[in-house]
């Protein structure tokens, strides 16, 4: 690591490791209502397109950003933002998967195209490579067992694939007589899902492990679909569009029926994106307050979570992930930034905030 | 006469040679830095701009609740704003550039922050008219369109969304089919908004703001190949421009930002950056604009770190020459021009500065050039031309004309002027007329809608007209016997040239001209007889012409 992004994310770590210190010290519960302690993990600049998931059993988190002049892959942890180095050369890398082991992948820019890695939790880096005869690949989601999920591209086209923990890679069924597929979520058990592409528009696909596509459709009236996550019992998660691309988190039960997870009050654009095993459902919902972090726990409507924390200088916009512990990676902005929303927000000029939301209580 | 009358006629006097010294002096100042004028508030902070076809600026906003879903046109002449027909969505950080035909073609948008829209359209300024082209592969926000050659537009980058992040798919909207080709060879994570250009060897090149640079070949399902590393490193935020057909300039930007400028000639066989004179200031958040002269108007930014640092405006303008690859300092603006604000080039040679968060209210900024004495002027400006085609204009000013500059309407949002582009055109003076010849080929230069300039030996513009440059049909020629054929407008003198590409719709005169003792015996194919032969170009044509010995 070059001497001044050491620099740069050791102050990135020490400013967290205060911030979550100040955190832990003044945001407490001061009701029964409130059921998550908010923990700050990093604040990330909104205008170089930041991205964040996770969190895995631990609590970490990992996306990317701009630091010391590119655009580089990022673990976010409480103790600090560190950087997971993708393919040596690259001027963009993004980690999108991390599993229970540590174990990171995401892609990388070589001079002339994109390549999947996988970076494990000692420091190796291996590239995860498109199919024969493709020149570009990406990697969205890694289980336990080292299996990864992705695309590869070419000139046939985007196709979702699995890379086997020793990295051969093998396309998804059906991705080769699609359009476009790719695989976002993966399992413990090895289920995939995503989308898949034909002449008839995109709809979310189960990848059930050793076995065939299933189509999970879409809500009545809708015409694509996208899942963007599994539970290990087979739960996915992700969004329902209507034909203007009016959006609608959704939940496709391991049964087959899908459900339809509204939107918070006053909202018109929801989207789920995380379940954790016990079905517990994160995600983003417009509002009358703008775009605010939801939760779903089947017992009731979306819950905003802005609502489940102690008064805060900061809104959380978007929770990404649930680990099984209900610990939830959530995205904000500060508060102070917000105007009213007609339109959209005031804010994105300012740093994506990430925080961890421990569950400090009951079960809302 | 009274004492009183006396008094109040020197009073008179001295006031008016006061305001006579005054008024010589600003002039003295403006004809070395411009001059800055405060315009009429606008109802919004424009966040995108587009200079119309029509010669008005469509504008539409963004950000503090505002939604994009509202284009409004603004007027050079008077400073009035009206609604425009609205596209029903959010085109807040969209990316977009014209097509050939005069269509602003808009990609991606707004649905929150950092979640990009699929859509794409296309707004007809003639009719205020949007429709819808198919939507993409996934959202763009903050993406990149570029027009190519063929006149179809390639979109690159723009976020999906925080859990995906960028759009890697490059797609290429095909104008004769109305679809998308995906370029799937071609995937690869770009910064939001890159600043991408048409290079004359037909691939379109990647400039900034990664260090690494490279092109991207759009046939086929696409492929990338490197070009060189930049010098300087990651420009986020400062801005880039073709100065010349292939030449690109890139300055300022970064975080802290950079006062450095780097350029680099595409049309070298193994093109590599180089650094030129940096800037008195650094900048981010910068706007670039080229003018009438050839030279590069910066204006705006923040030289403070950070995002967006409010704190530090950079309020003076500066002035890149090629010629000499260095900076001059010009006039300050008043208003902070930072995140969001923009810079379009007017027809009349000034330059628009609007917006930034919470500033409606736009300045208009006259360079020097235009306190250097009289314009000159154009008259009977053709309304559309073709590559590599000579066309004349009337002008009493020829003999003072040292050059002819074709500037592409701009249309710029977020430091970076999708659309705009500079060729410096050859030229002939004539009596009374320039006879002028447009780019070769639509590599240098994609087809579309340009203000030409002709400017003086002071180095002052004309006002600009708007010139449609399209591809254009091939008039051939064959000449029989002893005699030659010429064309008004020039491009055929047949012996020697015998063939010519016109914009469609021009109607070319031949006239056959024997030699001594010979005599034209009449012309063939798309004409006949022996009288003058006129010819519309609304399809390829040939014309024979056949003499004989007397």
């Amino acid at each position: 690591m070059a001497l001044p992004v050491r620099r740069l994310l050791l102050r990135l770590t020490l400013a967290t490791m205060a911030v979550v210190l100040v955190a832990t010290l003044f945001i407490r519960p001061s009701s029964s209502a409130i059921t998550y302690l908010v923990v700050d993990l990093a604040a990330v600049d909104q205008g170089s397109g930041a991205v964040v998931r996770g969190p895995n059993a631990a609590g970490h988190a990992v996306g990317g950003g701009r630091v010391a002049g590119k655009h580089r892959g990022l673990l976010f942890t409480r103790g600090g933002v560190q950087e997971i180095r993708g393919t040596s050369g690259s001027d963009y890398t993004t980690v999108l998967g991390i599993n229970d082991a540590g174990d990171a992948v995401g892609s990388s820019n070589t001079p002339a195209a994109m390549r999947a890695f996988r970076a494990t939790s000692v420091g190796t880096v291996g590239e995860l490579p498109p199919l024969a005869g493709d020149t570009a690949s990406i990697a969205f989601a890694v289980n336990k067992k080292g299996e990864a999920v992705g695309f590869s591209s070419g000139r046939r086209g985007e196709q979702a694939v699995l890379w086997a923990p020793d990295n051969s890679v093998t396309a998804l069924p059906g991705a080769s007589a699609a359009l476009a597929s790719r695989a976002l979520g993966i399992n413990e058990r090895g289920d995939a899902v995503g989308s898949l592409t034909t002449g008839f528009g995109a709809h979310a696909i189960l990848w059930r492990a050793g076995r065939g596509e299933q189509d999970l459709g879409t809500l009545p009236g809708h015409t694509t679909s996208e899942a963007l996550a599994v539970n290990t019992p087979g739960d996915s998660v992700g969004y329902s569009a209507d034909a203007i691309g009016g959006r609608r988190a959704v939940l496709w039960r391991s049964g087959g029926t899908i459900v339809d997870l509204g939107t918070l009050p006053g909202g018109d654009f929801s989207q789920s994106l995380g379940i954790n095993n016990p079905g517990d459902v994160v995600g983003v919902s417009t509002s009358t307050l703008g775009s605010r972090a939801f939760l779903w726990t089947g017992k009731d409507a979306l819950r905003d979570l802005n609502d489940l924390i102690a008064p805060a200088p900061f809104v959380l916009t978007q929770a990404v992930g649930i680990n099984d512990a209900g610990v939830i990676v959530a995205i904000g902005r500060d508060v102070d930034h917000t105007k009213a929303s007609g339109g959209h927000d005031d804010a994105h000029e300012f740093p994506i905030r990430i925080f961890l939301l421990v569950p400090s209580g009951a079960k809302p | 006469m009274t004492r009183e009358r006396v008094a109040r006629r020197i009073a008179w006097c001295l006031l008016i040679v006061s305001v006579l010294f005054w008024s010589i002096s600003v002039t003295a100042q403006s004809d070395q830095l411009g001059q800055w004028t405060t315009l009429t508030t606008l109802p919004f902070f424009p966040v995108h701009s587009h200079l119309l076809p029509m010669g008005k600026v469509m504008i539409w906003p963004g950000d503090a609740g505002i939604s994009g879903n509202d284009p409004r046109l603004w007027s050079p002449a008077d400073q009035s704003v009206t609604t425009l027909a609205k596209p029903g969505y959010d085109l807040f950080c969209s990316g977009h550039a014209f097509l050939a035909g005069g269509h602003l073609f808009v990609a991606g948008g707004h649905i929150q922050n950092g979640v990009g829209l699929p859509k794409a359209s296309l707004y007809d300024p003639s009719s205020n008219t949007w429709a819808a082209a198919p939507d993409m592969n996934a959202g763009r926000w903050y993406p990149t369109v570029t027009t190519l050659a063929n006149g179809d537009a390639l979109v690159v980058s723009g976020f999906v969304d925080s859990t995906i992040g960028v759009n890697t798919l490059p797609q290429v909207y095909e104008t004769a089919t109305g679809g998308w080709r995906s370029l799937t060879s071609a995937q690869l994570s770009l910064d939001t908004y890159p600043m991408m250009f048409l290079a004359p060897n037909g691939l379109v090149f990647h400039a900034a703001p990664s260090q690494i640079t490279r092109f991207l070949d759009t046939s086929g399902t696409g492929a990338w190949s490197f070009v060189a590393n930049s010098n300087f490193g990651y420009r986020d935020y400062g801005s880039a421009v073709m100065y010349a057909d292939g030449k690109i300039l890139v300055l300022g930007g970064g975080d802290p930002p950079t006062n450095t400028a780097e350029v680099i000639d595409l049309n070298q066989p193994s093109p590599s950056w180089r650094s030129v004179e940096p800037m008195s200031i650094a900048r981010r958040q910068v706007n670039a604009t080229l003018l009438p002269d050839g030279t590069v108007l910066v204006t705006g930014g923040t030289s403070g770190p950070g995002f967006n640092d409010a704190t530090n405006p950079v309020y003076p303008a500066e002035l890149w020459d090629p010629a000499t690859e260095s900076w001059r300092t010009l006039a300050s603006a008043t208003v902070p021009r930072l995140y969001h604000s923009g810079a379009v080039l007017l027809p009349d040679g000034r330059v628009l500065s609007t917006g930034g968060n919470d500033y409606p209210t736009p300045e208009a900024f006259a360079p020097p050039y235009l306190f250097k004495g009289a314009r000159p002027t154009m008259s009977a400006v053709p309304s559309t031309i073709g590559y590599g085609q000579h066309f004349s204009v009337q002008t009493p000013d020829a003999a003072s004309i040292a050059k002819v500059t074709l500037i592409r309407i701009g249309s710029v949002t977020h430091a970076f002027n999708q659309n705009q582009r500079l060729s410096i055109l050859s030229f002939a003076p004539g009596s009374g007329a320039l006879d002028i010849v447009a780019p070769a080929t639509a590599d240098v230069a994609p087809p579309g809608h340009y203000l030409l300039f002709s400017v003086n030996g002071n180095g002052v513009p004309s006002v600009g007209n708007v010139v449609r440059l399209a591809a254009g049909f091939t008039l051939k020629v064959s000449s029989n016997g002893p005699g030659s054929v010429t064309s008004g407008p020039a491009g055929i003198n047949c012996g020697s040239d015998c063939s010519e590409s016109y914009a469609p719709g021009t109607v070319v005169t031949l006239t056959a001209r024997p030699n001594r003792n010979a005599m034209f015996r009449g012309w063939g194919g798309a004409c006949s007889g022996t009288g003058t032969c006129t010819v519309t170009m609304d399809a390829a044509r040939s014309v024979a012409a056949t003499f004989r010995r007397e």
